[in-house]
């Protein structure tokens, strides 16, 4: 047996077979699990959105799917408008903006020198979250948005109060920034500074978007959110989004209108 | 390939602590200082790289006669890819959060060299019963190192251990300030040299010691 295994004919053999055995198992699981990681992503993806609405949620006493339900409203928003719309064909809750934004009925081109984001292309319509606290009373909106980041994209969630002025939260869902420095984003001591600050700040040539500062924050600032130290790319890239999804050519004509009541 | 009568039991309890694939061996730090700052991720890392060395061991002792000697580095990473690829995916359906937290690291066990070395150097040459222990004794080898140094850096940098509180932080009206270094990476690497200092300053492990060398003479 040891003498003919070095054979090229046998080394191919046994290699082929072993790839062939090792990539069934591999696909295998991967399609047997797939139905429950969608349902942990989905839980996930509700569990944010619950954390950054303001809503006091208790972990161990309130179901979270109930939860949800009871307080979260999903609309689909027109972004040129900024009304929202009514279209029984789409379902706010698992439209994937990222993945629409390709297709020719949702694509919208984003000029070159606007595209701060970094992402080319938007989907025209985006899902909007409505969180309604236990009277009923809107708590705040939460827009999703996405952009580059130092390594990878961003994907986050920011909330705003009722009158569209102010950030009731933020918090990154998925992103690939480094563990440690630019993934310092998605902790919570740090996107809790985000809370209060102001969405814009002043008119014309001094206007002002919420931004991410390099180092701490000027003292007394409402419209800057201290940096993390050893991120201030990943600060920027978050900035950037900022910059341009509260911008005209996005959320800007929502939020103004919320302001406008 | 002469096989020697392996002692079983001292296939699985030597790397604990005498042959300790960290300590001793210094093999698999990049994770053990990644992965260490809380209990929780290095509870789960441990459990994962445990589960993938004794499952590659296996398999790959019991196909040791067929892998031919040209090919058996690729077919070993074969073999330990596809396990932590599938350790990632359950990960993912059954534990979202953290496999979240341990983005990665996760996908880099297939790197660990512990995982590697010890197919090589031991499941090429043993059967697949004495492999599998083997697998399990060096894991837990790993895990021991990466629960102690979680245990240190967790209640020492976050006042929590497991998630409860053990040090009442001063910020949350408690007393203690943590130590931020013992969050940062760095810090995992300091506890593993001291762990590596005791080890091979005790009597009994003394013979871990190599021998200098160089020697310095007056002429």
């Amino acid at each position: 047996m040891a003498s003919n295994k070095e054979s090229v004919g046998k080394t191919f053999l046994v290699v082929f077979v072993l790839c062939l055995v090792c990539s069934i198992f591999v696909a295998g699981t991967t399609v047997a699990l797939r139905d429950i990681q969608e349902q942990e992503k989905l839980r996930d993806k509700q569990a944010n959105i619950i954390l950054v609405s303001g809503l006091s949620f208790n972990e161990e006493t309130d179901d979270q799917v109930s939860f949800y339900k009871e307080h979260i409203v999903a609309k689909m928003l027109d972004l040129q408008t900024g009304r929202f719309v009514d279209d029984a064909k789409l379902n706010p809750e698992d439209f994937d903006y990222v993945s629409r934004a390709k297709t020719k009925e949702f694509k919208h081109s984003i000029e070159k020198e606007q595209d701060a984001a970094g992402i080319r292309f938007r989907s025209k319509l985006m899902p909007v979250y409505v969180a309604k606290d236990s009277s009923g009373n809107v708590k705040s909106y939460i827009l999703p948005f996405y952009g580059q980041g130092l390594w990878s994209t961003l994907y986050g969630l920011l909330a705003v109060t009722p009158d569209g002025k102010t950030v009731e939260g933020i918090n990154f869902y998925d992103h690939g920034e480094t563990p440690g420095l630019g993934g310092e984003i998605s902790n919570p001591t740090w996107t809790a500074k985000w809370k209060g600050k102001l969405v814009y700040q002043g008119e014309g040539k001094n206007a002002k978007i919420v931004s991410v500062f390099k180092g701490p924050a000027p003292a007394g600032s409402r419209i800057e959110v201290d940096g993390i130290s050893g991120a201030t790319l990943t600060g920027k890239g978050v900035s950037n989004c900022m910059k341009y999804w509260l911008s005209d050519d996005a959320y800007g004509r929502f939020l103004k209108q919320l302001g406008g009541k | 390939m002469a096989q020697e009568k392996l002692n079983l039991k001292e296939v699985l309890l030597n790397p604990l602590v005498s042959i300790n694939p960290i300590i001793v061996q210094v093999l698999g730090i990049c994770s053990a200082l990644a992965v260490t700052s809380n209990m929780k991720t290095a509870m789960v890392m441990s459990i994962s790289v445990t589960a993938v060395i004794a499952c590659a061991n296996l398999v790959v002792s019991s196909i040791r006669n067929v892998i031919p000697g040209s090919v058996r580095f690729i077919a070993e990473l074969t073999v330990i890819a596809s396990l932590v690829i599938v350790v990632d995916q359950l990960l993912k359906a059954f534990n979202y959060q953290l496999d979240k937290q341990l983005s990665v690291y996760v996908g880099l066990i297939i790197t660990n060299c512990i995982v590697m070395g010890r197919s090589e150097a031991f499941a090429l040459k043993y059967p697949p019963l004495p492999s599998l222990i083997d697998g399990i004794g060096n894991g837990l080898g790993y895990s021991i190192i990466l629960l102690s140094v979680g245990t240190i850096r967790e209640i020492f940098g976050s006042g929590t251990w497991f998630g409860f509180t053990v040090l009442p932080l001063a910020k949350d009206g408690g007393w203690y300030v943590p130590n931020g270094l013992l969050v940062l990476p760095p810090s995992g690497f300091f506890l593993i040299g001291l762990f590596i200092w005791w080890v091979r300053s005790t009597k009994r492990y003394a013979k871990q010691v190599e021998p200098a060398q160089f020697v310095v003479t007056r002429e």
